[in-house]
């Protein structure tokens, strides 16, 4: 039992240090972003002379965050639910059928993790289909670029879950979409939070795509509104990072919130084996 | 029969509409463009067959590029894992604020290339934290510019690359440990296995699959690092630092449009073919 | 269940291209009144002088935009005349490939700021996308050599200057040279002894920005700056295929001696780790003597340090000391767009006498227009004497017929030894051979 107790407590001291090399450089820049120009400057953990907190007022303002924040929650929150949603559906096909030619689809579905997408067709296919320049074609275009490694992810999950399931459920009677949606999505629960952060973490940090895909400047999103303070001969750090700050908040949050649906899920994701 | 009907076509139909319409094609297109001499300076589009790639194979650059791409990844890809995996068992068992640990071993991930880059130019630049720390503890000796040597720059991208994705992989291994059930690890513990045993004929059995994929994912995004090593240190100095992302980039900055696409082509079949490789071998101990 | 899912799974196909289908009215912002209805739009727009309100399509750099100071003739101008200006900003990194694209793909703005050389104009296809200024009023009050040399593609001009000539040397710490009593050097011997005295005295001579790489070409475009005057057909040599670059002697030897002062200790120890707000710093306090540079920095760096005393001096070469004109940005506008007409409009506007003189006080930089008094900067105004006494010449990569590629990555080579001199001027040879088969430049 005391051992016990001394291995929690020397985990904990353990872990504590070792978040330290995540946490000190964050605070680097947290510090950064109450600082002012000149104190921005310099390279140490220094505290500012006066909390700036001022700053993040003049980012909210000028780097117009709250027009952002709906653009991208949008964006993101669109992509993340097609995503998820059809990609899940076609990773458990593509895990449980047994034709060749389904392990070819596979195949393609992976490509798409290795190549290249180019932007100069792609937007000319989108102003084809007459949703250039709109949310929908960027929200089509992410989903198509994320459905990959969303179709990769689950299939690993799903394999682990045995067919036995899948057939005894069938006897009973299930359909294939009772079965799909009764039996094994909840067990998969773990993995699709999983895939849901990832995918949302890189939609709303995206901006290359978005930057190529969206030419009204009232639909951008929060990753641009850090380029509102830079400049080639004096970049304004301090707002630099208390923009950067701010737009990864709503992310922060929502790790938490699925971080622990994760392992909620636990239980219902452990197989009996 | 039964087959077909418990899964369906239609499951996989909506995603593969998506993807065929908007990631296929565009990219094939593109592969094409890398046969012509596309560029921004003109508009009529002649095949030029392989033209662009013999003079690729003939830059030095190229091979430069490669090269660092392959070391960059190879480095990023067993840290990421060997640390995540390092994590993801360590926080599974009791420790005091369990889930906070979780949370800030993967909140660097949430963060875009920019903040990750700013914020390691300052740690690492020779005045910064890392080498006041060095010296805090005696290590003064060990203390360089780390991004802006060239011997180091690779090597110091890499490092900070693991920093902000360890989490990731953690994550996914987390994820997978849940699927661990409890019974099997007590009856292993009954039948007198140490920790290490059990990690070895319980543990990394159930979870290979997810180290499967975990690895080949991180292969394959370190192979295509781009905004991190560009935000860091630019390629540089000097080249030092580049990768076949960068070197892309620049030959499209130049309006070399044909010539940067074909580097694109050589990248994907790299890639394609190492993890294609690395599925082989890894995904054997599934079936 | 199963049917709420499927139909939620239909849904979500046949919405997605629904709002495929149905954006008839999305699609790019410059399809406003496009297809038949221009031709009678514009018979009635004849006849009834009713001006309806604009909106101007701007694409421009984000950090132009943050300081150029351009905004205040923007506000003006949508005040006087009711039209808005709807700002596309894009860092400069990705500007350039993001407006080939936007013209690739026929999205364009109706105004375009964009660099003033006539290798990235190139790229622009401007016979095809640009409208011709050359014959516009205004044009004649741009400054000779301004039009002669950027903002121009095969004679004919498409674009005004809405920047200053920024022109490149040395600026230096004031005070420094005062506590020593040094001269002002005006060959490279002097030169040399100047910085082997500042060294003596525990000083900096020369900082560096090896980190931020830009800073390190301009030492070269300084230099070439006295060796193209001596040598007025090296580059129409080199734009012909009939010289390359590591075949111009002074040029290899200019980057040696950009090479050496390393060797001789007159440059920064952190020189790889040197960004631009360092290099600021260190000739801002002091802590450096000079630094290789355009006098754009001046404004940033007596904003930053207001109390620093900074002037500038043209750089050395042999026996002559020359100063560098970089390109200006220039403002373009689009041809063919619905607001084509307006956008010239804008363009005068901007071209007036009253905004221009209003705009180069602020920024206080040596005007691209003729006729105007404009007060300058402290090291702007040293260098406005020299380029008076035509003691100026553009960038080499400005007069060259196309972009010279990576050259900051080269330079970097250079410092840290993995480059000589002479196999730079190679590579930069090479980068522009690429370059110039790609646009189909004769010769090559």
């Amino acid at each position: 039992m005391m051992s016990r107790r001394v291995g929690v407590y020397v985990r904990t001291v353990i872990a504590a240090i070792a978040s330290l090399v995540i946490l000190i450089p964050l605070y680097l820049v947290f510090l950064g972003s109450l600082k002012t120009g000149a104190e921005v400057v310099r390279l140490d953990l220094s505290l500012p002379k006066d909390w700036l907190w001022s700053n993040y007022q003049e980012v909210f303002v000028k780097g117009k965050l709250l027009n952002g924040f709906k653009n991208s929650l949008i964006v993101t929150g669109s992509t993340v639910l097609i995503t998820v949603f059809t990609g899940s559906m076609a990773a458990y096909f593509v895990s449980r059928r047994t034709e060749k030619w389904v392990g070819i689809l596979f195949f393609v579905f992976f490509a798409g993790l290795i190549a290249p997408p180019s932007m100069i067709p792609a937007i000319k296919l989108l102003q084809t289909l007459n949703i250039a320049g709109e949310y929908a074609g960027l929200i089509l275009f992410l989903t198509s670029l994320y459905l990959p490694l969303t179709i990769f992810i689950m299939s690993g999950f799903i394999k682990a879950l045995p067919r036995e399931i899948d057939e005894a459920a069938t006897i009973d009677g299930a359909s294939s979409f009772y079965l799909y949606s009764r039996i094994i999505f909840p067990l998969l629960k773990p993995s699709v939070a999983t895939i849901t952060v990832f995918v949302a973490l890189y939609t709303w940090n995206d901006f290359l795509n978005t930057l190529y895909i969206i030419s009204d400047s009232k639909k951008w999103t929060l990753p641009f509104s850090v380029y509102n303070f830079v400049s080639q001969y004096g970049t304004q750090w301090q707002y630099v990072f208390a923009d950067l700050l701010s737009v990864m908040l709503p992310m922060l949050i929502v790790y938490l919130f699925l971080q622990r649906y994760i392992i909620d899920g636990m239980t219902a994701g452990s197989v009996k084996g | 029969m039964l087959h077909r009907r418990m899964y369906p076509i239609w499951f996989v139909a909506p995603a593969f509409i998506i993807f065929a319409v908007l990631y296929i094609f565009p990219t094939v297109s593109g592969f094409y463009y890398s046969l012509t001499d596309w560029s921004p300076y003109k508009d009529n589009i002649k095949f030029v067959g392989f033209e662009q790639y013999r003079d690729l194979f003939q830059t030095k650059a190229l091979y430069e590029a490669l090269k660092n791409t392959i070391f960059y990844a190879a480095i990023v890809t067993i840290f990421q894992n060997g640390i995540g995996v390092a994590l993801a068992l360590f926080l599974n068992a009791k420790l005091i604020g369990r889930e906070f640990f979780r949370s800030v071993f993967f909140l660097p991930c949430i963060l875009s290339a920019l903040v990750v880059g700013y914020m390691f130019s300052t740690v690492l630049h020779p005045e910064g934290i890392l080498n006041s720390l060095l010296e805090l503890v005696g290590l003064g000796a060990l203390s360089n510019d780390w991004l802006g040597n060239p011997d180091l720059a690779l090597y110091a991208v890499a490092a900070v690359n693991v920093w902000q994705w360890a989490g990731s992989s953690m994550a996914l291994y987390l994820a997978g440990l849940q699927g661990i059930s409890k019974e099997l690890l007590e009856a292993a513990v009954i039948d007198g296995t140490n920790y290490f045993q059990r990690l070895r004929y319980v543990i990394f059995p159930i979870l290979m699959p997810i180290v499967t994929i975990s690895v080949v994912l991180g292969l394959i995004g370190s192979m295509k690092t781009f905004e991190l090593i560009y935000a860091t240190t630019g390629g540089g100095p000097g080249d030092a630092s580049i990768v076949m992302n960068i070197f892309i980039f620049k030959q499209f900055g130049q309006g070399l449009y044909a010539y940067g696409t074909a580097a694109n082509v050589i990248l994907f079949l790299v890639i394609g073919i190492m993890s294609l490789v690395l599925l082989r071998v890894m995904g054997r101990g599934d079936k | 269940m199963l049917r709420t899912f499927k139909l939620l799974t239909i849904i979500a196909v046949f919405g997605a291209l629904l709002m495929a289908c149905s954006n008839g009215n999305g699609g790019t912002a410059t399809n406003n009144g496009s297809g038949g209805a221009t031709s009678n739009n514009s018979t009635q727009q004849s006849e009834v002088d009713k001006k309806e309100p604009v909106t101007l399509k701007v694409m421009v750099a984000s950090e132009w935009l943050n300081e150029k100071k351009w905004q205040p003739i923007f506000d003006a101008y949508e005040q006087e005349t009711g039209n808005t200006i709807e700002i596309q900003s894009a860092p400069v990194n990705n500007y350039m490939d993001l407006v080939n694209t936007r013209l690739a793909t026929k999205d364009v703005p109706d105004l375009l700021f964009y660099w003033g050389q006539e290798g990235k104009i190139k790229q622009l296809q401007p016979s095809k996308n640009l409208i011709d200024l050359t014959n516009e009023e205004y044009t004649a009050r741009i400054t000779p050599s301004v039009k002669n040399y950027f903002l121009s593609n095969e004679g004919k001009l498409y674009g005004i200057p809405v920047t200053g000539l920024n022109v490149s040397g040395v600026i230096y710490n004031k005070k420094v040279f005062n506590d020593l009593g040094l001269d002002i050097p005006t060959t490279y011997d002097e030169f040399l002894a100047t910085a082997e005295a500042i060294k003596a005295a525990g000083i900096i001579p020369v900082y560096e920005a090896g980190k931020e790489g830009w800073p390190l070409q301009l030492y070269t475009f300084s230099a070439m700056a006295s060796v193209i005057n001596s040598q007025p057909d090296v580059i129409n040599q080199v734009n012909a295929n009939q010289l390359t670059f590591d075949q111009i002697a002074d040029y290899v030897n200019a980057l040696q001696q950009q090479y050496d002062l390393k060797s001789l200790g007159y440059v920064n120890d952190d020189l790889f780790s040197a960004t631009l707000d360092m290099s600021m710093e260190a000739v801002a306090t002091g802590k450096a003597a000079m630094i290789f540079q355009a006098d754009w920095q001046i404004d940033p760096i007596l904003t930053k340090y207001p109390d620093a005393e900074i002037g500038m001096f043209p750089q050395p070469y042999g026996q002559d000391a020359y100063a560098g004109i970089s390109d200006p940005i220039g403002l373009y506008a689009l041809a063919d767009t619905d607001n084509s007409e307006v956008a010239k409009e804008f363009l005068a506007y901007f071209a007036s006498e009253e905004n221009l003189t209003e705009y180069f006080n602020a920024v206080k930089s040596i005007p691209t227009w003729t006729g105007l008094t404009v007060e300058l900067n402290p090291g702007t105004a040293e260098m406005n004497e020299h380029v008076e006494a035509g003691k100026a010449v553009p960038f080499f990569n400005a007069l060259t017929v196309v972009e010279i590629g990576d050259y900051q990555g080269l330079l970097q080579q250079l410092y840290g030894d993995k480059l000589t001199a002479e196999e730079v001027a190679k590579n930069l040879q090479e980068n522009i051979k690429k370059a110039a088969k790609a646009a189909g430049i004769e010769g090559f």
